[in-house]
């Protein structure tokens, strides 16, 4: 039964860690993306 | 006498009269048509090419033809960095809405009781799989701590990912007004969204994880045709067909899992950081070249991200229900399988019936380590 709590415990712990990292990322440095059909994307 | 002639003379008149108008005839329609062909000639002289309005009045450009390539989602050129403002109607969106509301939404709410009724008959028929030899007092260790952690890192990630999933595609059919109010629902389903979006990396992790460690127990060999032929041996307490660690139908579970886990992680991405991936125009150029399917490889991005949310919904439905048959036959259906994954000692009878090679490999295996002398101290 410990396992089930750790697993759930890490599902947790990454989860929030994924917040925070995504959180801190400056999407401004990245304004646009250019594919392979040459549209130009925010 | 005099009255004779007058009628004479009426008459005579009346005639003329009568030859007259019978002359017009002839004369007013020619002289209509020449008018229609003057007509005619003049709109034919007075219209541009192309469909554009004549007459200069409204300006030469017809509205209808104009407003119809907008509808038909006629790309125009825009200042700023988001070229793709530059198209006003997408069309290719009441497609989406269209498949998103309908057939997908439809048939995966009457899947989902399809498989709830299919497992209450199986149930109701069967009842519990119970050990036939009854419970051993000994117990085999079936999964490892890491084995167990990973399973349920992937299970309670996989939960909460169904449960707000499954608010998103039908919440607003059941939640406002019935069993909560708008703005209660409305919150709910903010705080779920932004639970799928971070509950999604411990998806992907759990799914790394459980991948790494039973991949090798996981490849197909020629003892699942044998166990599918007898249908695992469910529907007899006499039958248990031979399998190792993993059974034909776990080995199932498991590659849908991973690979409709993998589909769901890469559409998922595509929804999380929008515009920014091609996913679907790269696996459309794989299909087209490996079986010449004729799939679209230039999409839109808007198009992408129809794409990726109707695969993603599609996707997580099915998921859920062989998800929903998974739990049922590891908790209620069978008796003794819960605590493979939850204490991970099993009890000795269940696996010999259930997974009686993967015993025997075990018990040699300990056999070797008790003949195996240990060494002595050093003198």
């Amino acid at each position: 039964m410990r396992e089930i709590i750790i697993g759930i415990v890490c599902m947790v712990v990454i989860a929030v860690a994924s917040s925070l990292i995504l959180d801190a990322v400056d999407y401004s440095s990245k304004t646009t993306y250019t594919s392979k059909n040459n549209t130009v994307r925010l | 006498m005099k009255s004779l002639l007058n009628i004479r003379w009426l008459k005579s008149i009346n005639v003329v009269l009568l030859l007259m108008v019978l002359s017009l005839i002839p004369l007013s329609a020619v002289s209509e048509n020449v008018y229609a062909q003057q007509n005619v000639d003049q709109t034919l002289k007075a219209s541009p090419e192309k469909g554009a309005v004549p007459g200069g009045v409204s300006g030469t450009s017809s509205d209808s033809q104009f407003w119809r390539q907008i509808r038909k989602g006629a790309t125009g050129t825009v200042s700023i960095p988001d070229q793709k403002a530059g198209i006003l109607v997408q069309s290719e969106g009441d497609l989406w809405r269209a498949v998103r509301n309908g057939p997908v939404s439809k048939y995966g709410a009457w899947s989902m009781l399809g498989i709830f009724v299919l497992l209450l008959l199986f149930f109701t028929i069967r009842g519990r799989i119970r050990i036939s030899a009854g419970i051993s007092s000994e117990k085999i260790t079936r999964f490892t701590s890491i084995e167990r952690i990973g399973h349920w890192l992937l299970a309670s990630s996989f939960i909460i990912l169904a449960i707000s999933g499954l608010n998103i595609l039908y919440g607003r059919y059941i939640f406002p007004d019935i069993i909560m109010s708008k703005a209660m629902f409305a919150s709910m389903s903010a705080y779920l969204k932004i639970a799928h979006n971070y509950v999604a990396f411990s998806f992907m992790f759990g799914l790394a994880l459980v991948f790494i460690v039973w991949v090798r127990h996981n490849f197909p060999s020629w003892r699942d045709i044998p166990w599918i032929l007898q249908g695992g041996g469910l529907f007899s307490d006499k039958l248990h067909p031979h399998a190792k660690k993993f059974n034909a139908g776990q080995k199932l579970i498991f590659w849908l899992t991973i690979l409709g886990g993998v589909s769901l992680s890469v559409s998922g991405w595509s929804l999380l950081f929008p515009y920014t991936t091609s996913f679907f125009s790269d696996t459309f150029a794989l299909l087209n070249t490996l079986f010449g399917l004729g799939l679209p490889e230039n999409l839109t991005t808007i198009q992408e991200q129809q794409f990726a949310s109707i695969w993603h919904g599609a996707m997580g439905l099915f998921l859920t229900i062989i998800i929903i048959a998974h739990i049922y036959i590891g908790s209620i259906g069978m008796q003794g399988a819960f605590s493979a994954v939850g204490s991970g000692q099993v009890d000795l009878n269940w696996a010999k019936e259930h997974h009686d090679l993967w015993v025997e490999e075990v018990l040699e295996k300990q056999e070797k380590l008790k003949e195996t002398p240990t060494p002595g101290p050093a003198e």
